[in-house]
């Protein structure tokens, strides 16, 4: 367990964590996420005793991190997969780490085994690509077999398969009732991982929830349809209480306040033909996006512009409801 | 390369068996940096151009000196450590290396999650840093007696380590190899930066003596006489400074010296507690 309590932490002017307080539970997989520049990686500084916070405490297993008489036993982190000096061997990184807790050689073994690295151990770390060197970051986090782990952005890099085998890892480690704790700029990839979110934005926690409550929250549902009589279906849905939305072509609309059997209805009564009709959720993504849309440091944007607020409408970045069911489980 | 079977293995989770893990302390920090600097190669590097270093250049002048006159044994002590300015500069890199390049890789990170400790961890790299320049220091003068102890009873000289001059040339002398090693690993914190770190070093052994010595001004006179190598020095001398001469007597050389090694060294922790890693 890791509780944040009044968590602040400033780099000159420039606030990064603005007195933020929550808790991390164990047995689930918690999400931290947050656009680029939210204060995610300095808040998992000042859990590790890294970064000393400017006001507010945070504590590990009931202890600040300093206090952690074996910190490898109770928290492994990955903060820094590039955090390795090029010119070792990714077994001699290793049992520098593990020395520190008088952890044998065959649990280093263990762990590179475990992340895949064997074959490359006697290799130097500089000449690792960025996904190998986030396994050497899970590798260090695991030495301890600790009851907390806490990856920042650990699928950064990582293949296809790589991001499975984390989110895998995540699982198993929650459902043997430890503390999960991973960040990432993408709501995609936490939605297939996390059963909670904290989601925080230019230092302020602006959502504590279960995944499940988030979505209710946040997410919205409408029903895309396609059809040739889209303007005369428009003015029926509308009529009916339904609101329309145009999307990318003339034909296609996406409906909210009707779901997709009133709208069957309305287009046989009115002899209507229905090209397509499918009901379809907001993403996460899109929930995240509305979120933070204020709260990002470092958007694209027109310089001397400010950014546009509005979220994004294109459909391509909209996942169906049950699908996202379905991967956040099964992985 | 089989990074892929990674995945194919089975999904891991908590280790089979329970992981023996003991409190991380001063000990256990020690060791872990000693792996860590034993696993570079630059460490060997740096360890053998010193050892060369310290037995070469006293090897070629007692080579090639023909008649040294009746030196005292203290004097021909020194002549056993004219490869020591050498010595002290690469010494100085090993150890700021051992700190700066932490910070520079982020392996800091690391470290300092490992043992929560910061005078721990700084204590620790001391200590390595410190067996390194104690095992330079004994091996190279060691070896460069050996090599050099029939050329010395060729030109009709010797040491007595019964000669307390003797016995104090050499240690002062072995002691500044340590003292620049604290030093080197404290300004290595203070600094996090490798180039500052030596260029610091070289400029207080090369640049700064030949500056400082010549300007017309005590007080610039005075702060080349308590550089490191100058303090080092004044603790060898056996002659007793000229009236009016700026300088440190022998005692006095002795406390400057140490306060080469103590004084960044409390610096560099007061640094170390105060900032972010
Ligand atoms: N050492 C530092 N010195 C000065 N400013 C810093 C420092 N570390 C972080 N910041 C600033 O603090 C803010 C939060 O940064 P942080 O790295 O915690 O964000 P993040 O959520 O991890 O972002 P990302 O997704 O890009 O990794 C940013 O504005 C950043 O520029
Ligand atoms: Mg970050």
């Amino acid at each position: 367990m890791i509780e944040a309590t009044n968590l602040s932490k400033k780099f000159g002017s420039t606030t990064a964590v603005d007195h933020v307080t929550f808790a991390v539970q164990p047995g689930v997989v918690t999400g931290f996420l947050g656009p680029n520049g939210a204060g995610k990686s300095t808040t998992m500084r000042m859990i590790l005793g890294l970064d000393r916070p400017t006001s507010g405490q945070v504590t590990v297993n009931g202890q600040p991190y300093a206090k952690l008489v074996t910190p490898f036993k109770e928290i492994g982190a990955l903060i820094d997969a590039k955090g390795v000096h090029p010119r070792r061997s990714a077994r001699s990184h290793l049992r520098a780490m593990a020395a520190t807790h008088g952890i044998s050689d065959r649990r280093v073994d263990e762990v590179l085994e475990l992340t895949g690295l064997t074959a490359v151990a006697k290799k130097k770390a500089g000449g690792y690509s960025l996904g190998m060197g986030q396994r050497l970051g899970i590798a260090g986090a695991l030495l301890g077999d600790p009851r907390i782990v806490m990856f920042d952005e650990p699928v950064n890099g990582l293949d296809p398969d790589g991001v499975l085998w984390v989110r895998q890892l995540a699982r198993r480690l929650a459902d043997n009732g430890r503390t999960v704790f991973l960040s990432s700029h993408l709501m995609s990839e936490v939605q297939q991982t996390a059963d909670h979110v904290i989601v925080i934005g230019r230092g302020r926690i602006l959502a504590d929830a279960s995944l499940h409550e988030f979505m209710g929250a946040y997410a919205r549902t409408g029903v895309i349809v396609t059809s040739p009589d889209a303007a005369r279906l428009a003015e029926l849905v509308t009529l009916e209480g339904g609101l329309v939305t145009q999307l990318d072509h003339r034909e296609r609309v996406s409906v909210t306040g009707l779901d997709a059997r009133d709208i069957g209805r309305i287009a046989r009564d009115h002899s209507l033909w229905l090209a397509e009709l499918r009901d379809e959720s907001t993403s996460l993504e899109d929930a995240y996006m509305r979120l933070t849309a204020d709260q990002t440091d470092y958007r694209a944007g027109v310089p001397g512009r400010p950014a546009p607020h509005s979220r994004r409408q294109r459909s391509d970045h909209r996942i169906r409801h049950d699908r996202t069911r379905a991967f956040r489980r099964g992985g | 390369m089989t990074t892929a079977s990674a995945t194919t293995a089975p999904a891991p989770s908590a280790a089979a068996v329970e992981v023996i893990a003991h409190p991380a302390g001063y000990r256990r920090a020690v060791r872990s940096e000693w792996i860590k600097a034993r696993s570079l190669r630059s460490t060997w590097i740096l360890v053998a151009f010193a050892l060369a270093a310290f037995v070469g250049v006293p090897t070629l002048v007692v080579a090639n000196a023909s008649d040294v006159g009746s030196s005292s044994s203290a004097e021909v002590m020194g002549v056993l450590y004219f490869g020591l300015d050498f010595v002290l500069l690469l010494v100085a890199v090993l150890g700021a290396l051992l700190t700066t390049s932490e910070f520079t890789t982020g392996m800091a990170r690391n470290t300092f999650t490992a043992t929560p400790g910061r005078g721990t961890v700084l204590a620790a790299k001391a200590t390595i840093a410190g067996l390194f320049a104690l095992a330079i220091g004994i091996v190279g003068l060691a070896t460069a007696w050996a090599v050099n102890a029939g050329g010395l009873a060729d030109l009709g000289v010797s040491i007595d380590l019964g000669d307390t001059a003797t016995m104090r040339a050499l240690l002062v002398n072995q002691l500044s190899i340590v003292v620049f090693a604290m030093l080197a690993v404290a300004l290595g914190v203070l600094l996090r930066s490798s180039v500052g770190a030596i260029f610091t070093i070289v400029a207080m052994q090369l640049i700064l003596p030949g500056v400082l010595a010549i300007v017309p001004n005590t007080i610039a006179n005075w702060v080349g006489a308590v550089l490191p190598s100058a303090a080092a020095s004044a603790a060898v001398a056996t002659e007793p400074l000229a009236a009016g001469q700026i300088g440190l007597d022998s005692g006095w050389g002795l406390v400057v010296l140490l306060a080469w090694a103590v004084v960044p060294m409390a610096g560099a922790l007061v640094s170390l507690r105060a900032r972010d890693i």
